[in-house]
């Protein structure tokens, strides 16, 4: 192995083939609690798509699995190197490689964070933001990795135009009409094609499929005016359909629905806050940005918020601006990164998230069945977080549930496990869709009960990924 | 292993009975050529016409045909090219006999349909829940699932997605017989969402045009609905192209503007966007404003003579998607149409086109594009942005008026997701009886001239990857290796996608 850690200095460089037992140990696991840590050979920085291809090459010659990380932080275990192998860190590629306010999209690699993307708003543009997403979280791993954002806008779900690849042979594909590259008729920003539609495939694959090195992506116009909503109430069942009528006349921007455990854990400042803030809100807040948008924004603004308030007449919930004071802080909360240590991470020091998509009528029973498995098994529901996010216009929802606890705590650790795992099994056979299946206990359970789904998606990794280097014993590989 | 005729078709009669398969050469003549004009030149008779009435049989022809090394190809409308035999023997799967909306589920806004359902029949029972879907400028009568998979363009793309984007849960019978089910459908009866788990395999499916039956056949599809704020049905007069069809004024407004230069009307869509108003956007050339408008040749060549001083339009229709938004729509319009040096037209000259409303809504007007000339067909079809594609078009109209001065021609360009980029559509209007073979020449010299100049064209499908590939970072060889891997007799409507007995 050593040899091989030689042969890679030379490619990348010495300081970019690193070996430090602190380094390794840090790769080795992240702040999720349901696989096993593995220690990587070493991690790999490159600086260029070039560097990045020869570094799959030579794995791919010597039959090394390397796993692609971009992040600063993991909490999946999505670049746990199962088997093994090189960490290819993106992280020092981190350039915002154009933006474009005219065509609204940028160009960034795949290091870049949400903290560095969030810049373009001094330009009066908006980054597309998964809900307080750490700082240090890459974008294009957010994106590809279909993390829901917090505008439910129709074409939202997919944000990612074209990408550059390096397929597991260090051939590059680009998609879309990246493809032309380079063409003086060519922009880069359409997602379909060429042939297939490869952006679908490359998403949800956790770099099984190849590394993507940079993308286009879509972005917005900051409004240059917005006025919050709030619906409160006690019932989550009561906020359905407001949120459905909300969504069917494309009101508004940003829209979510928050438990009081989460909503006050993203808005406390310490911890010690968290239960302040919560004793003053409703069980459940339904929050809805309104937004002038760029031209007429006072008369944009007034027909948005007439039209919500009539077609939310008659509705047992009714809208306020007011939220306890907390206004100004929920704005920010939808337009920015989650800065210093991440808000999951506050209250007792860990989380284990479980998300899946359903549709809004749905998600009261899916509260209620978590309610029941979690006195069962004697976790206290009112330490569960929640978090609904309406997709595409109120088609369909993610719907976010987080256990937090103290994995210093062996008793908590265990439970947790436990607790976890039999949500899981019960949501599924209720229906959930877990889309993003990540950890073997949930991938084993999702792959084995689509049995021809995994198959294909075999085949496929077989045709990109001959020699099964790219993040082995993921998803079903 | 020669082919077997007689066994083939007693197995096919075997699965779905005497009735639903035939080799009659009268009836297999029918199936011999598209709806496409330039399908004509392609002609040739398949081997049998089956009717599958369920996923079963369906299943049973597939592994007919693998078993005796056929191909098989699934059809939806039969318009396209693709849809035509290109090998002896072929099976063609007609689905007249699965037809169905299983399900429309008004909350969650989406219907999940059997391969034969049509937009007019889809949008007729959606709108009777509050709910619709643009019909595409193929027409009200093309398959929804085949369309979803093939092209999915429609006249409202500049707020409704590409129909790439609104195809769900989905039934899929692999080449190999078997069958595939993507996204939540995967898990049950539940077709609300389509990706995943991990991987998006709807990516197999299509790119910008699909795999055009070259994968395997779809049976059943979930799409989107969209919010529908208009009547639950319209009630219509007369027969086409004199129908009239009554229409609710305040559920949509129609407006046309022009500008001093294409330039000018360029950034006016761009201004649009950022503006995030209205339902329906095009920048039209007058010939192809025109066209849906004339009954016959002379009153096309008329129109034209009438409007010879206007190369070009912005048209836009507002729609009423909440109470209030149409009136925003007209005041922000008309800022931008004025900061942009142009003109709105005022309401009353474009009553009649208004009027026109509801037929582009419920069986789309570019169906009326074959009155003028009898023939019409895409000479260049690309997508980026606005910008770009207003410097091909240049290029592409050039060209268009050196060498083929014959044809008229016109274009349309659609921002899409609200101008994260853009479609554009260059066309020739031709004779078919004196034209066609200038108009198939014209066409190739067009998709050569895209390879070599790197455009990105929308309508590639089977042998124009292997024109395009090698510009286009090589795609086709990765293609191949899909198409190999999940078809490996080769038998799922060669040669798409893509010809696998090339190297």
């Amino acid at each position: 192995m050593s040899k091989s850690v030689k042969e890679l200095e030379q490619i990348l460089g010495g300081g970019h083939v690193i070996r430090t037992p602190s380094a390794l140990s840090s790769y080795s696991a992240d702040k999720s609690c349901l696989d096993p840590m593995n220690v990587p050979i070493c991690i790999c920085k490159p600086r260029t798509v070039e560097e990045v291809q020869k570094t799959v090459e030579f794995c791919n010659k010597h039959k090394i699995p390397l796993v692609p990380s971009s992040s600063g932080v993991h909490f999946y275990g999505r670049t746990v190197p199962k088997d093994g192998g090189i960490i290819v860190d993106l992280s020092e590629m981190n350039r915002i490689v154009k933006f474009d306010d005219r065509n609204k999209n940028a160009t960034i690699e795949a290091g870049v964070t949400f903290s560095q993307f969030e810049s373009l708003k001094e330009k009066g543009l908006l980054p597309l933001f998964p809900l307080c997403a750490p700082e240090r979280k890459s974008v294009l791993t957010s994106y590809l990795e279909r993390e829901p954002l917090l505008v439910p806008k129709l074409e939202y779900y997919e944000p990612i135009l074209t990408m550059e690849v390096v397929l597991p042979t260090g051939e590059i594909l680009r998609t879309g009409s990246a493809a032309v590259k380079p063409s003086k008729f060519a922009e880069y920003v359409v997602p379909f094609g060429p042939g297939l539609n490869w952006n679908q495939i490359f998403q949800g694959a956790q770099g099984t499929l190849g590394i993507v090195t940079s993308a286009t992506v879509k972005i917005e116009h900051l409004p240059k005016l917005d006025k919050l909503y709030f619906l409160s109430s006690n019932s989550l069942e009561e906020l359905v359909d407001p949120l459905y009528e909300i969504q069917r006349y494309l009101l508004g921007y940003e829209c979510l629905v928050l438990n009081d455990l989460d909503l006050a854990t993203i808005l406390a400042d310490k911890k010690s806050e968290i239960e302040v803030l919560r004793r003053k809100l409703a069980r459940w807040t339904l929050i809805v940005c309104l937004s002038g948008g760029v031209k007429l924004t006072e008369e944009k603004l007034k027909q948005e918020e007439e039209d919500f308030l009539e077609i939310l007449r008659g509705f047992r919930v009714g809208p306020s601006t007011k939220l306890e004071g907390l206004e100004e802080k929920v704005l920010l909360m939808l337009r920015q990164s989650y800065k210093g240590e991440y808000w999951k991470q506050m209250w007792k020091g860990d989380f284990q998230d479980i998300f899946f998509v359903t549709t809004l009528d749905k998600t009261p029973h899916y509260f209620e069945v978590v309610e029941k498995i979690s006195s069962e098994l004697g976790y206290p529901m009112d330490e569960v977080g929640c978090y609904i996010q309406p997709l595409v216009r109120g088609g369909a929802c993610h719907m976010e549930f987080t256990l937090f606890y103290d994995s210093n705590n062996d008793k908590q650790l265990k439970k947790i496990k436990k607790t976890y795992e039999k949500l899981v099994e019960c949501l599924f056979d209720g229906g959930a869709f877990f889309s993003r299946p990540y950890g073997s206990f949930l991938s084993k359970m999702t792959y084995q009960r689509n049995l021809a789904y995994a198959r294909i998606l075999k085949e496929v990794k077989e045709v990109f990924d001959p020699n099964n280097i790219m993040n082995p014993g993921k998803l079903c590989f | 292993m020669p082919v077997n005729h007689q066994v083939i078709y007693e197995l096919l009669e075997e699965t779905v009975g005497p009735d639903y398969v035939s080799d009659d050469p009268a009836v297999l003549e029918a199936y011999s050529r598209t709806g496409w004009i330039l399908g004509r030149k392609l002609k040739r008779r398949p081997g049998f016409v089956v009717l599958p009435s369920s996923v079963q049989e369906v299943q049973a022809i597939v592994r007919i045909a693998n078993k005796n090394k056929v191909p098989f190809i699934p059809v939806g409308s039969f318009l396209h090219w693709s849809c035509q035999a290109t090998y002896p023997e072929t099976i063609i799967l007609d689905f007249k006999r699965m037809d169905k909306i299983l399900k429309i589920d008004e909350k969650n806004k989406y219907a999940v349909i059997e391969p034969y359902v049509t937009y007019t029949q889809l949008q007729a029972e959606a709108m009777k829940r509050g709910l619709w879907l643009p019909v595409p400028s193929s027409g009200g009568n093309t398959s929804v699932l085949a369309n979803h998979l093939f092209c999915g363009s429609h006249f409202a793309m500049h707020r409704i997605p590409y129909y790439a984007r609104a195809v769900l849960g989905v039934e899929w019978v692999l080449p190999s017989g078997e069958i595939l089910k993507l996204g939540s459908a995967g898990y049950g009866d539940d077709y609300f969402w389509g990706e995943g788990p991990g991987p998006d395999l709807r990516g197999l499916m299509r790119g910008y045009v699909g795999a055009l039956g070259g994968l395997g056949v779809v049976t059943k599809m979930a799409v989107r609905l969209y919010p529908w704020t208009g009547p639950e049905a319209f009630h219509c007069r007369g027969v086409f192209p004199e129908k009239v069809v009554e229409f609710p004024k305040d559920l949509a407004k129609l407006y046309l503007a022009i500008f001093p230069s294409t330039e000018d009307a360029v950034n006016a869509l761009y201004e649009i966007c950022r503006a995030e108003i209205g339902m329906s956007l095009h920048l039209l050339s007058t010939t192809m404003a025109m066209a849906p408008m004339a009954k016959s040749r002379e009153e096309f060549l008329n129109l034209l003579e009438a409007f010879k001083d206007i190369k070009e339009f912005i048209l836009f229709m507002s729609f009423k998607t909440s109470p209030r938004v149409m009136e925003y729509d007209r005041k922000v319009l008309q800022k931008i149409v004025e900061e942009n040096r142009g003109y709105l037209i005022p309401d009353e000259m474009v009553e009649s086109l208004q009027e026109g409303i509801p037929e582009t809504i419920r069986s789309a007007v570019s169906m009326r594009i074959l009155n003028p000339m009898g023939g019409y067909d895409v000479f260049r079809s690309w997508a980026e942005s606005l910008d770009k594609l207003l410097d091909q078009l240049k290029q592409a109209k050039a060209f268009l008026e050196e060498k083929y001065r014959d044809f008229i021609h016109f274009y349309y360009m659609i921002p899409l997701e609200l101008g994260h980029y853009g479609h554009i559509e260059l066309s020739i209007l031709y004779d078919p009886i004196t034209q066609l073979d200038e108009a198939m020449e014209c066409q190739n010299i067009g998709i050569r001239q895209d390879a070599e100049q790197k455009m990105y064209v929308t309508g590639s499908a089977g042998p124009a990857h292997d024109i395009l590939g090698p510009s286009y970072g090589n795609y086709q060889l990765l293609l191949r290796k899909i198409k190999k891997k999940l078809d490996p007799n080769n038998v799922s409507n060669p040669p798409y996608p893509i010809d696998v007995t090339k190297t």
